[in-house]
């Protein structure tokens, strides 16, 4: 026998003695075969006749079943090795719902060591997971409580055993986990229920995963479905997935798609006169062996109405399996719209030819206006020259004979006969006048007045005009004087024509003046040739100096009847001076007199 | 013996206007209707002085002073333009054909003979 058990058997004995109380014990004994014997030993104490306690009993072997419960120890401390390594959290209650088994996944999921939990009851499993004592999913082994069912997000029975997914808000540092569960009852060797076990996984960073791939492949299947060209799958030459649009393009469900080969939505023949079947899978092959395909094709729609599509065509290697990726565009609206333009084009062009035709219509009108405004002009100046002509001579006849008259050649004259041919030879004289000046302003306008550049002596033809009109202010009691600057001499300019612009000039202001006298000053300036004409007359209103330019315009003073002119005299002079590059303008204070000016400009040799 | 004129005036009127002035002035006038003749006048007569009008019948003014100008007889003899054309460039057409003066209708009766005789020759007359 074991010696340390010695004490333990006194004690035992003693107490039996002194009580004389039954005695019972497992001892385990060292018998000669050398094999340990588990005796269980059950004695009565009885006080003898001599006053000694003696025991009847009986030692019976119980080694067999010692050896047993030994074994069964064995087992469940294996289980509990097993258990505790399942990299689960796993853990095991006995049929009093006491905790028996708590792994070391079950310490890390909940932070609970399996010192303080194991061999509690009272739903003690579920503090850790949920922070209370409650029923939890191994309890639903017993029991069907729906209320309890519905408060996990999956649940599923399978034979006797339960499934079940949930999210737990305190558990990951109250981050929160989504755990997986499965759950089952343990039986012993006879069949009788004696516990259960649960296994939990954290599936919360799988569960992430899927998230975000679901998420990712929404999104893809959104952007699919949602194009707004039609994009359709074939593997061969059928499809196999199409997207919303290619069920409005080709007019049909996806049952009539999917299954179908792209030429069973195309004419039989397309524009170029090709099989549209050859063509399509010839397509189909250089997609996949050249690389994307870009074309125009022409499709239908289920009813047959034909479209035009743009399409292109790409080879997908999706998971080992090579597909072909169409996108089709409708551009029926974009061929009609090109169609239109082409059609804009070819109007516009129309309308540019028309228009040009129109304009060298135009221009050969115009060409034949201008020709005959040229013969026309030419038959004006033509005319001019007959009429001035013709006039002339008649005139010659009475200015001549008048004169010759006047002159007494052709015998004497009384005072009576006298007077009236001087009215005459007046009348005829002005008559001249006008017919020359209406000649002159005629070539003017007609631009056939040719001036010269020539230089002559300015100063002799200043005094050959002043003495030309000196009779005439003289007769009217008026003084002309002339101021040249010493620098007056030679000027280069059409002497003719500057002379009849100052004899213009000076026979105005002698016409319009009654009292005083003419001053003509001539200075010459840096590039300028400035000739003035001063009266002491009547003056003209400020709003009448530029009347006074144009023809057959003299101003009404009310004494207009008193100055004969041809009302052409300023007209032609501004003419003139324009032709010889220089101006005339005027000044005047009403009553004052009046000042006018020619200015001639230095012409460079 | 009085100084001849020849004159080729076509109007009448005026014919006899010039021919009245200058006879008061001391001249023999010799007129002529149109070029031809006074072509063949001139050649005959060698007047101290041709008159010619521009506008003439069949052979205008210019013609008849060429033709003039191309008898060597009537080299010296001064041609007077006398005209009513007053365009642009008549006076430089008429010194062109061969004149020596230009005069413009109407004449001056108080200047005109004055006018011609400055084309006299000094010794013409």
């Amino acid at each position: 026998m074991d010696p340390a058990l010695l004490p333990a058997l006194q004690a035992a004995q003693e107490t039996s003695r002194e009580g004389l109380t039954d005695f019972a014990m497992e001892i385990q004994v060292q018998a000669p075969n050398r094999q340990g014997r588990w005796l269980q030993v059950c004695a009565r104490p009885r006080r003898a006749e001599d006053g000694q306690v003696v025991w009847d009993g009986v030692a019976t072997d119980i080694t067999v079943r010692k050896q047993a419960e030994q074994a069964s120890l064995e087992a469940e401390r294996r289980l509990a090795d097993i258990i505790e390594f399942l990299p689960d959290a796993t853990f095991v209650i006995d049929q009093d719902k006491r905790v028996v088994a708590w792994n070391r996944g079950c310490e890390l999921m909940t932070g609970v060591k399996k010192e303080s939990i194991l061999g509690q009851s009272d739903y003690a499993y579920a503090e850790p997971f949920f922070g209370e004592r409650r029923r939890i999913l191994i309890d639903l082994l017993d029991l069907p409580a729906a209320e309890l069912e519905a408060g996990y997000k999956y649940i599923l029975r399978k034979g006797d055993m339960i499934y079940a997914e949930s999210f737990i808000p305190r558990l990951n540092q109250g981050c929160g986990a989504h755990l997986w569960g499965a759950a089952a009852p343990l039986y012993d060797r006879s069949g009788q229920r004696c516990g259960a076990i649960e296994v939990i996984r954290d599936v919360t960073d799988q569960m992430r995963v899927e998230q975000a791939l679901r998420e990712s492949e929404l999104k893809h299947r959104m952007l699919f479905e949602t194009a707004g060209d039609a994009i359709l799958l074939m593997r061969g030459d059928q499809f196999i997935d199409c997207n919303a649009r290619s069920l409005s393009l080709f007019g049909c469900g996806r049952e009539r798609i999917v299954g179908a080969p792209p030429y069973a939505f195309s004419p039989p023949r397309q524009r170029d006169g090709r099989d549209s079947t050859e063509k399509a899978r010839e397509k189909i092959q250089l997609a996949l062996t050249e690389g994307p395909q870009f074309f125009e094709w022409e499709h239908c729609r289920l009813d047959r109405t034909p479209f035009m599509a743009e399409v292109s065509l790409n080879r997908l290697d999706l998971e080992g399996e090579t597909v072909v990726q169409a996108i089709v565009r409708d551009i029926t609206q974009r061929k009609h719209s090109e169609e239109l333009i082409r059609q804009l084009n070819r109007d516009l062009q129309g309308h540019a030819a028309e228009l040009e035709r129109r304009v060298e219509e135009r221009t050969a009108e115009l060409a034949e206006a201008r020709n005959r405004a040229e013969a026309a002009d030419r038959l004006k100046s033509a005319f001019l020259a007959t009429m001035s002509h013709e006039l002339r001579t008649p005139l010659n006849s009475i200015i001549g004979f008048t004169g010759i008259l006047l002159q007494g050649l052709a015998g004497p004259l009384n005072p009576e006969q006298n007077k009236q041919l001087d009215m005459v030879r007046g009348s005829a004289r002005h008559l001249l006048a006008l017919i020359n000046d209406v000649l002159d302003i005629s070539k003017i306008e007609a631009g056939q007045l040719e001036v010269r550049r020539e230089p002559f002596d300015l100063r002799a033809s200043i005094d050959k005009v002043v003495a030309v009109v000196k009779p005439l202010a003289e007769k009217k009691g008026l003084t002309v004087h002339a101021a040249l600057g010493p620098e007056i001499h030679i000027w280069k300019s059409d002497q003719r024509r500057v002379e009849q612009i100052l004899i213009n000039l000076l026979n105005n202001a002698i016409k319009f003046t009654e009292r005083g006298g003419i001053r003509l000053e001539a200075r010459q300036e840096s590039d300028a040739l400035r000739i003035s004409v001063s009266d002491t007359g009547i003056g003209i209103l400020k709003e009448d100096l530029e009347k006074l330019f144009q023809p057959f315009r003299q101003i009404d003073t009310g004494l207009a009847r008193h100055h004969e002119g041809t009302g052409l005299g300023l007209a032609i002079c501004r003419r003139l001076a324009d032709l010889l590059g220089g101006q005339v303008n005027a000044e005047s204070e009403s009553g004052k007199g009046s000042t006018f000016t020619l200015v001639l400009p230095r012409y460079q040799e | 013996m009085k100084p001849k004129i020849l004159l080729i005036e076509d109007n009448d009127q005026n014919r006899y206007m010039a021919t009245f002035l200058l006879e008061k002035h001391g001249y023999e006038i010799m007129p002529a209707v149109d070029g031809p003749t006074g072509i063949e006048m001139a050649a005959r007569v060698l007047p101290c002085l041709i008159l010619l009008d521009i506008q003439l019948p069949m052979m205008d003014g210019y013609a008849v002073a060429r033709e003039l100008r191309r008898n060597p007889v009537l080299d010296g003899i001064p041609i007077v333009a006398v005209t009513s054309f007053a365009m642009m460039g008549d006076r430089e057409k008429a010194l062109a054909a061969g004149c020596d003066g230009y005069l413009e209708k109407p004449i001056n009766p108080e200047t005109f003979v004055a006018d011609i005789e400055q084309y006299l020759r000094p010794s013409g007359k």
